[in-house]
């Protein structure tokens, strides 16, 4: 794999983890409070 | 194949289209500079209202919008943007990179900045003027926003999604585009600490994210998430913004360490004492930034362990910020010491962030917490922790580089005054602080009892001083821009890193071919 083809799985990679982080604090808690 | 051995474009197509990492640097310091200016003009306002007891300069509405605004512009429109600007002018020439990762991202990055504090100083036009619930946005206080509030929820958004991407690519540059040799272990502790933020940043901006995502469906969709009518809950939003608000700090500090950490062996003439010790102290003090948040809400009434954990946690921070202190007075140990502009500003750095390191661990201790919560004393500590420790780290950093940045040296005696008249008003102006803290004085009120008025006089006087002090280092800089003694590619007597070995001013292209490493 060429590195901008690296660098941009890595990007996305962290990106991901970002949006997951997001969703993570907004989602649980409307779970949790069932709203 | 493009041919890369050409300048610059010329023009305001230059900036508006580069995706060079040294002009993305510099859009982001000029930003940060004039923001800073911004701020500061803020801080004017706000402490010309304090010189003296009673209503002189403005109202008290417009008072809270001074306040929460000159923290927001001074913590995401000049900290940060200035350390960013520092990470891409100065991470591809420690780690031999030609450019950073992902150069549209960057320069996308940069843009959305500076779209989102256009959206977000705009709101000093709208009806009920500017957001003025303090930077922290408490609900349900924040929730009594007028127009304001959509705008500067939207503006903190981009400003989150500008830092996301900028933090990205500083990852995936490190990560990826090191020069073959440039072990993780032999890069500049700059571009570590620069490392470490952008993990601490993509953990904690989504964060901060989805609290105020949540704001905003309680303010327009009538969601209950900090509504206790309805069976949310107010502190729970105190919790998931000092979930990102504690790390920000650290966010803010950690370059100013790396930039410390580069200076003090440059002007000591000796290699960092405890290189590793120094990498795992950024780390830990890291780590610890995520298991501290709550000793910013002791006083909401927490269950008894939480505070002695809280408490417990927040001292432990100590250690390794003990460690890095330790290490950079070693590394001065026996050098040869000179005194050029940035080991001055890098020196008060030393002194002057361990007064607000020491006065965090009297905010850590609960009982006294309860005493100094919400009162200037608050103001005078995070003050140091964030003026003469991040603000003198980026001028120590800006008088380090601007040679290689520039191709000129600048006018030294002028930086001497620069440091002298900044280090002495910094003082002036926050010193005073604490003794009003302690004497009862609450942040965040444009009127006061006159027993503070003395202390409140000398620290507006050292505020004038500190803001008029700056003027000298935007005219400094501009000189060196525009001329001067040509700078070697060494520059300082005692160099270390890749940074040194190309000229000055760094080309417009640097390390297309990988540097050689020893």
């Amino acid at each position: 794999m060429n590195q901008p083809a690296r660098n941009l799985r890595l990007a996305i990679a962290l990106g991901v983890t970002s949006l997951a982080v997001y969703l993570t604090f907004v989602l649980l808690r409307v779970l949790e409070s069932g709203t | 194949m493009a041919d890369h051995g050409h300048g610059p474009p010329h023009g305001i197509m230059r900036w508006l289209t580069t995706t060079n990492h040294k002009d993305i640097g510099t859009m982001y310091l000029v930003f940060s500079l004039v923001m800073f200016l911004l701020g500061g003009v803020m801080a004017l306002g706000i402490r010309t209202e304090l010189f003296q007891p009673g209503l002189q300069l403005v109202d008290p509405a417009f008072y809270n919008q001074l306040t929460t605004m000159h923290a927001l512009v001074m913590v995401f429109g000049a900290v940060m943007p200035a350390t960013v600007g520092l990470a891409n002018w100065m991470i591809p020439l420690q780690i031999g990179a030609a450019d950073m990762a992902l150069p549209r991202m960057n320069l996308f990055s940069f843009w959305l900045l500076a779209f989102a504090f256009l959206l977000l100083l705009s709101t000093f036009l709208v009806p009920g003027g500017a957001p003025a619930a303090g930077w922290t946005l408490y609900p349900p206080l924040v929730l009594q926003s007028g127009q304001a509030f959509p705008m500067a929820i939207f503006a903190i958004h981009l400003m989150g999604a500008s830092s996301i991407m900028g933090a990205i690519n500083v990852i995936v540059t490190v990560v990826n585009m090191r020069a073959p040799g440039m072990t993780l272990l032999k890069m500049p502790l700059f571009s570590w600490s620069w490392l470490i933020t952008a993990y601490l940043l993509i953990a904690v901006m989504p964060v901060f994210a989805g609290g105020v995502t949540m704001l905003l469906t309680d303010y327009y969709f009538h969601t209950s998430f900090f509504n206790a009518a309805g069976g949310g809950d107010p502190v729970l939003f105190q919790h998931v913004f000092w979930f990102f608000g504690h790390p920000e700090v650290y966010i803010m500090i950690l370059p100013a360490f790396g930039i410390v950490s580069e200076i003090i062996p440059t002007f000591s003439r000796k290699p960092i004492f405890g290189y590793e010790a120094m990498v795992y102290a950024i780390a830990s003090i890291a780590f610890l930034s995520f298991i501290v948040w709550a000793h910013h809400m002791f006083t909401v009434g927490m269950p008894l362990a939480g505070q002695l954990f809280f408490t417990l946690s927040t001292m432990l921070i100590a250690i390794p910020t003990g460690v890095k202190i330790f290490n950079w007075t070693a590394t001065m140990w026996r050098g040869s010491i000179s005194f050029e502009p940035p080991m001055l500003f890098a020196l008060a750095f030393l002194f002057l962030f361990t007064i607000g390191g020491f006065s965090g661990l009297m905010l850590a201790i609960v009982p006294a917490d309860f005493q100094y919560h919400d009162t200037y004393f608050v103001v005078a500590h995070f003050h140091y922790v964030l003026v003469p420790g991040a603000v003198f780290g980026i001028m120590a950093a800006v008088y380090y580089w601007l040679p290689k940045w520039t191709g000129h040296m600048y006018d030294m005696a002028l930086a001497k005054w620069h440091f002298w008249l900044t280090a002495i008003f910094v003082n002036v102006l926050f010193f005073p602080q604490h003794f009003l803290g302690l004497a009862g004085m609450p942040r965040r009120i444009p009127d006061y009892a006159v027993q503070f008025t003395d202390w409140n006089m000398i620290s507006s006087i050292g505020a004038f001083g500190f803001g008029l002090s700056q003027l000298l280092f935007v005219w400094l800089i501009v000189k060196c821009a525009r001329g001067g003694e040509r700078a070697t590619a060494g520059v300082w007597d005692y160099q270390h890193g890749l940074e040194w070995t190309v000229p000055s001013p760094a080309p417009y292209h640097t390390f297309e071919k990988a540097p050689e490493l020893k």
